[in-house]
């Protein structure tokens, strides 16, 4: 009888052991995947300079913005980005994105944390721009009648590179720019229509004010 | 009488034609902006006789101020501005090329920190294929040192820039470059873009084109660096 009361006891210690080493394990394992950066710089925003250039100003009159689609710079194709007229909001390499400009640095919206859900979220969001046409008068050019309260990706006509990266931030609800009841671009409203018409808003003025910068350095 | 009036009328449209004109070139020239037709044409043969295929069909890129084409995802493009080429498959092979040598000289160890990667752009002349031109960007390098001048301080990071454009060899001509050298004084950046070699550019011309940063992003930066080294 005593016998088979140690054993059962042994039984149940090692079961205990085991269950016990599973859970440790467990938590140690969650508290790696949570630190492990998987998505790199994805969805962050970079910018370079050089848009319109003439002598003695080689930096030109404005900035290009381009999202990070990918962990980092090596990576192919790593950016998404509205090149210029005659293109579409498309996959871009480094080479192309930079043109041999000058790299500003990389960017995120002002007290948002890039966590691995977010980038995977913007990400998402901005490949589903691809194929919009570039425009250069306004940040977004869409159709009010079909868009309800949102303006969706597949309302949109046109879009410039900097409104590219205000519209997946912006649909998050991370403020890039714009006054107060009024700066989200994916809002069908004409007045948030009017506040990211024309030049109110450049990719300049996003990455010198309405950013913020986290390096200077390239997305490694 | 009424010559006379025609006759002025006449002097003054011309008057007033001629300095439009001279506006209108002076605003070209100054900006350095295509001339409609005549720029495409040039930009048109130029791409033509690079790629060696007569049926392109080319852009103009308004925001590089550059003419382009698509050829199989590879763009090509010609700045009419400089007389060159750049051509992204070229570029990309000269950039992997220059990243392979890097990683060698990012394991060295010495007392500045160097950028974990570096990016090289290459052009070629329009004029003669052989001719390349290339920019570094060298973002950023770190060192734990204070300088008491910043004339000392410009020529150390002369001096770590030139150490990896060395270490490239002489297969590249590196013309151009964006480096930031950030150590306890601050943060400092060269931007220069030449058409010769960077070693046959004067020192006190390097130089003169370093400044330090005084931008809140770049200073906040810097302080995170510096807060991390206590």
């Amino acid at each position: 009888m005593n016998k088979n009361k140690i054993t059962s006891n042994k039984i149940i210690n090692t079961v205990n052991l085991l269950l016990g080493l599973v859970l440790v394990f467990s938590v140690l394992s969650n508290v790696v995947f949570a630190y492990s950066n998987d998505t790199g710089w994805k969805g962050y925003a970079v910018y370079r300079d050089g848009v319109i250039t003439f002598p003695g100003n080689s930096s030109g009159l404005n900035d290009h913005a381009a999202l990070m689609d990918e962990k980092s710079y090596n990576d192919n194709r790593p950016v998404l980005h509205a090149p210029g007229y005659g293109n579409v909001v498309e996959w871009g390499t480094w080479d192309e994105f930079l043109g041999g400009s000058s790299f500003l640095g990389v960017y995120r919206p002002k007290g948002a944390t890039i966590t691995e859900t977010e980038a995977k979220r913007f990400v998402s969001k901005a490949r589903q721009l691809r194929g919009i046409g570039y425009n250069f008068l306004d940040q977004i050019v869409y159709n009010p009648v079909t868009a309800g309260t949102w303006v969706d990706s597949d309302e949109i006509f046109k879009l410039r590179c900097d409104g590219v990266v205000e519209y997946v931030y912006e649909w998050y609800e991370y403020r890039v720019g714009g006054a107060d009841g009024k700066w989200d671009i994916t809002r069908n409203r004409l007045e948030n229509f009017w506040e990211h018409s024309g030049f109110n808003i450049t990719p300049r003025k996003q990455n010198r004010s309405l950013l913020y910068k986290v390096q200077s350095s390239l997305p490694w | 009488m009424v010559v006379s009036m025609n006759h002025h009328k006449g002097k003054l449209l011309i008057f007033s034609l001629t300095v439009f004109l001279v506006c209108i070139v002076f605003t070209i020239k100054f900006f350095k902006l295509p001339i409609p037709f005549v720029t495409n044409l040039t930009a048109t043969k130029e791409l033509k006789r690079y790629v060696g295929e007569d049926d392109l069909y080319v852009k103009y890129d308004f925001k590089n101020n550059s003419y382009y084409i698509s050829n199989g995802g590879n763009r090509i493009s010609y700045d009419f501005t400089e007389n060159r080429i750049f051509d992204e498959k070229l570029s990309s092979k000269f950039n992997e090329h220059a990243k392979a040598l890097y990683v060698k000289f990012s394991k060295r160890k010495g007392e500045a920190r160097f950028p974990d990667g570096i990016h090289l752009h290459t052009e070629v002349s329009a004029k003669d294929y052989r001719q390349i031109e290339q920019k570094i960007y060298l973002l950023n390098i770190y060192e734990r040192k204070e300088f008491d001048s910043e004339e000392e301080l410009k020529k150390r990071m002369l001096e770590l820039m030139f150490e990896v454009i060395e270490f490239l060899g002489d297969e590249f001509n590196i013309t151009s470059c964006q480096t930031n050298y950030i150590c306890l004084n601050g943060t400092f950046s060269l931007e220069y873009n030449s058409r010769k070699k960077l070693k046959n550019v004067s020192e006190p011309e390097l130089r003169d084109n370093i400044y330090k940063s005084d931008r809140n992003s770049e200073n906040e930066e810097f302080l995170r660096w510096k807060n991390d080294l206590d």
